[in-house]
């Protein structure tokens, strides 16, 4: 009989603390007009915000949920707490955050990582940010890296955020999009002028601490002509047993030969529902790619899109998703081509264990007029063992016939001749697997910045060895 | 009163973004799916030796459409072909058709099933669900040159260990022509095996739908699928449509898909102009080679020569 290796889930109990928030702090559960307005209040919005927010409330009680991906039907919206207040105004120095915020991204190694890796870091807390900071040297160079409320109040910036904001996702996009347009808050905002090349990353890292709460932040960034920036986002949460949402949302605007790189951690815990929207425009022979590990939630429905806008502009997808028990992570990416002699890459990998379901699910759109237009597909999927699931679901929509699209695709298992072979050069079986999986996420893990590398790599490694049953 | 009704067919096991609009077809009729099936006229086929069983299906005014249900206790080659009642002069532009075909391949037996589409206008529905028990195989090969609109559905249950379903699809569309196409192999049995190709040709005004899922379901264990599509795309306003999906709930198989969609490869291109053929004469070659390969499946000479007279190849 064959020998089954267990893979166990990711250990997460580094991510599994909380302290308690004061219940006088919940503005309000589930989502309707007055807690809008109160809301809205509360953070000090503009009227134009204001009206935006109860448009969105109207689009969302009439949009339907989605009827493709894994069931949402357990996420009861009444029990979500929609906005937390924050235990203090955002600061700019460790030391002033209150000191339980403060434990919690020390344990999570923030601000570590800002003084040896980062150009700046942000931190939100619930549904507001608590720490934003910036080198100076970054700063100098013109670069803009705050929350997105501060930026909305100053006059440099309001129109700017006006002009950009859910303009590249709108509320009717889909329900959740429209739940985020009247309930958001928190997120950053980030501006590269032109010409400037931010050489060491941001990072923003949220989490959601509260119990059946939602967490709603906004990211915005505008990198003009032949800009560069790393933008790296991270996120967890403790784990309850009471549903948790996060129903964030990413635009970013990429200007004429500048490139985005922007690279995603997500490790929510396994009582999430993951419902984040992520949308790019690229302007002519722009570049955005996208890094994208998924290892938490119970549920995800998390897509990137690419609007390659401009001609010459690219798009590169560098995606992993690992799913375990209880876990159904429906994940991929979408580009559409909407100018000549654009590119888009996508390279994906897949890990389906122990019960868990993964969804490969993408869309390549090529419209008449991207003219000489090429793409490329590759998908990976691992099976573990056979209560799991894994699903490739791609389509690809041709409009012109001066295209070049590739796509492949493959499932499988882990190759006996392969560990045999690795079992003859004196590695044990477990040690074999171990090094295959790693192998497998190779092409992806090579991506990410080393740090992240390096603790995906672990993660999955040390899960494996020792752990044959 | 009848009145008009859109039912829905050829629909993905697994629906993705509705607004793509690959989720499934939509076929405007007068009655609902189920009104239609019953409505059309029963033929069983038993085939009592290996000699090909030839049904011509000729578009007349009073087409009811067919319901075949094929036995095969032994190995079978049906051939089906949809034809123009008078090739040149006859207008089947209004007429619509439907084929129903349902199949049951005893143990170790095979079932070579070619259908050929060579009507003018006509709007075609074919849809065949085959049961394959132990170690036997469905060879589906499908031609598809005529109709404003065809939909063609191949639904295969690989039930028995080592059963197979090998399906070979060819098509060149011209001038406002519409394609869809699904095809299904579900993998229940030890060892199965699926390969499902889909080769074609689009050329000005068409479109084409193609949907292929390999669906590896828990205990198929040492099960194998691949999918792959190739479409050459010969003129700007054409639309290609795919969706290749692979689902699997088992660990112990091998699904793969492979995709090229564009322009005819430049090399061959260059190679073929370097020896003095003209481009539309290139083009010509590279279409037909695509149905040749499969009237070398079907391998029938009546029917290869129907077909290439259909394109004027032998004129």
């Amino acid at each position: 009989m064959k020998e089954k290796t267990y893979i166990e889930d990711i250990d997460e109990s580094i991510y599994d603390f909380r302290f308690k928030e004061d219940e006088e702090d919940v503005l309000g559960r589930g989502i309707g007009s007055d807690l809008i307005d109160e809301i809205s209040k509360e953070k000090g919005d503009p009227e134009w915000m204001r009206q935006f927010r109860q448009r969105s409330l109207e689009i969302f009680h009439k949009t339907h949920m989605p009827n493709w991906g894994p069931s949402i039907e357990s996420l009861d919206m009444d029990r979500i707490i929609t906005y937390i207040r924050p235990k203090a105004r955002m600061k700019n120095k460790w030391e002033d955050v209150p000191e339980d915020v403060k434990q919690t991204f020390e344990r999570l190694g923030i601000p570590q990582a800002e003084r040896e890796s980062l150009s700046g870091v942000g931190a939100q807390y619930d549904s507001e940010i608590v720490y934003h900071n910036l080198r100076a040297e970054v700063e100098k160079q013109g670069v803009v890296y705050t929350d997105l409320e501060t930026a909305m109040r100053d006059e440099k910036y309001s129109e700017m955020i006006k002009k950009h904001f859910m303009k590249l996702i709108p509320p009717t996009d889909h329900k959740f999009a429209a739940l985020h347009g009247a309930v958001w808050s928190g997120g950053s905002f980030v501006y590269v002028p032109e010409g400037v090349k931010v050489e060491i990353p941001l990072q923003s890292y949220f989490r959601l601490n509260a119990e059946s709460a939602g967490q709603f932040e906004h990211t915005l960034i505008i990198i003009g002509k032949n800009s560069y920036l790393h933008f790296i986002e991270g996120c967890s949460a403790p784990k309850y047993y009471a549903a948790s949402l996060h129903a964030g949302c990413v635009e970013l605007y990429v200007g004429e030969n500048a490139t985005l790189r922007y690279s995603t951690i997500e490790n929510w815990s396994k009582n999430m529902y993951n419902l984040n929207s992520k949308r790019a425009l690229v302007e002519k022979a722009g570049k955005i790619e996208w890094i994208s590990g998924s290892f938490g939630s119970h549920i995800s429905y998390l897509y990137p899109t690419s609007v390659l806008n401009g001609e010459g502009s690219s798009s590169e997808f560098t995606g992993i998703t690992f799913s375990g028990n209880g876990q159904d992570l429906d994940t991929g990416a979408k580009v559409i081509h909407n100018a000549p002699n654009t590119t888009s890459y996508m390279n994906t990998r897949s890990i389906s264990k122990s019960g868990g379901v993964n969804t490969f699910r993408s869309e390549v759109i090529v419209k008449p007029q991207a003219k000489g237009s090429k793409s490329s597909v590759s998908c990976a999927s691992l099976m573990l063992d056979s209560i799991s699931r894994s699903d490739t679901i791609p389509v690809m929509d041709i409009r012109t016939k001066d295209a070049d699209i590739g796509h492949e695709a493959k499932i499988g298992r882990i190759s006996d001749e392969a560990v045999f072979y690795l079992m003859t050069r004196g590695l044990s079986e477990e040690e074999a697997k171990a090094l295959i999986v790693s192998g497998f996420c190779e092409n992806v893990s090579k991506e990410l910045p080393v740090e992240y590398a390096v603790e995906m790599n672990n993660l999955i490694r040390m899960e494996m060895v020792g752990s044959i049953g | 009163m009848s009145e008009n009704k859109t039912i829905r067919i050829n629909n993905l096991p697994v629906p993705t973004w509705n607004h793509l609009k690959i989720n499934d077809a939509e076929y405007e009729t007068m009655a609902s799916k189920e009104e239609l099936f019953d409505q059309l006229k029963k033929i069983a086929v038993k085939p009592e030796n290996q000699l090909p069983v030839v049904h011509d299906e000729v578009i007349e005014e009073a087409t009811e459409g067919l319901d075949f249900e094929f036995t095969i206790n032994t190995d079978s080659t049906i051939i089906l072909r949809l034809l123009n009642k008078c090739e040149e002069k006859s207008d089947d532009s209004k007429k619509d058709i439907i084929v129903k075909i349902n199949a049951n391949i005893k143990e170790g037996l095979t079932l070579n099933l070619s259908i050929v589409n060579l009507t003018k206008g006509a709007r075609i529905y074919v849809t065949s669900d085959a049961l394959c028990n132990e170690n036997s195989a469905l060879r589906m090969t499908t031609i598809s040159l005529g109709s404003s609109k065809a939909y063609f559905e191949g639904k295969a249950e690989l039930k028995g260990d080592n059963s197979m379903f090998d399906s070979y699809t060819a098509y060149i569309l011209n001038s406002g022509q519409f394609l869809d196409m699904n095809y299904v192999a579900d993998h229940k049995g030890k060892n199965t095996e699926a390969e499902i190709v889909s080769s074609g040709v689009l050329n000005k005004g068409t479109e084409k739908v193609s949907r292929q899922t390999v669906n590896f379901i828990s205990g198929c264990a040492g099960s194998k699928g691949a999918e792959s599509e190739e479409v050459l795309l010969l003129d700007d306003d054409v639309i290609s449509k795919s969706a290749p999906l692979i689902l699997c709930t088992e660990e112990d198989v091998e699904g793969e898909h492979g995709a090229s969609i564009g322009q005819p490869d430049i090399d061959v291109i260059f190679y073929l102009k370097s020896r003095g053929i003209a481009i539309e004469k290139i083009y010509e070659m590279l279409s037909f080679a695509k149905i040749e390969a499969a009237l070398s499946r079907i391998d029938h000479e009546e029917t290869s020569e129907m077909v290439r007279n259909y394109l004027g190849i032998n004129n």
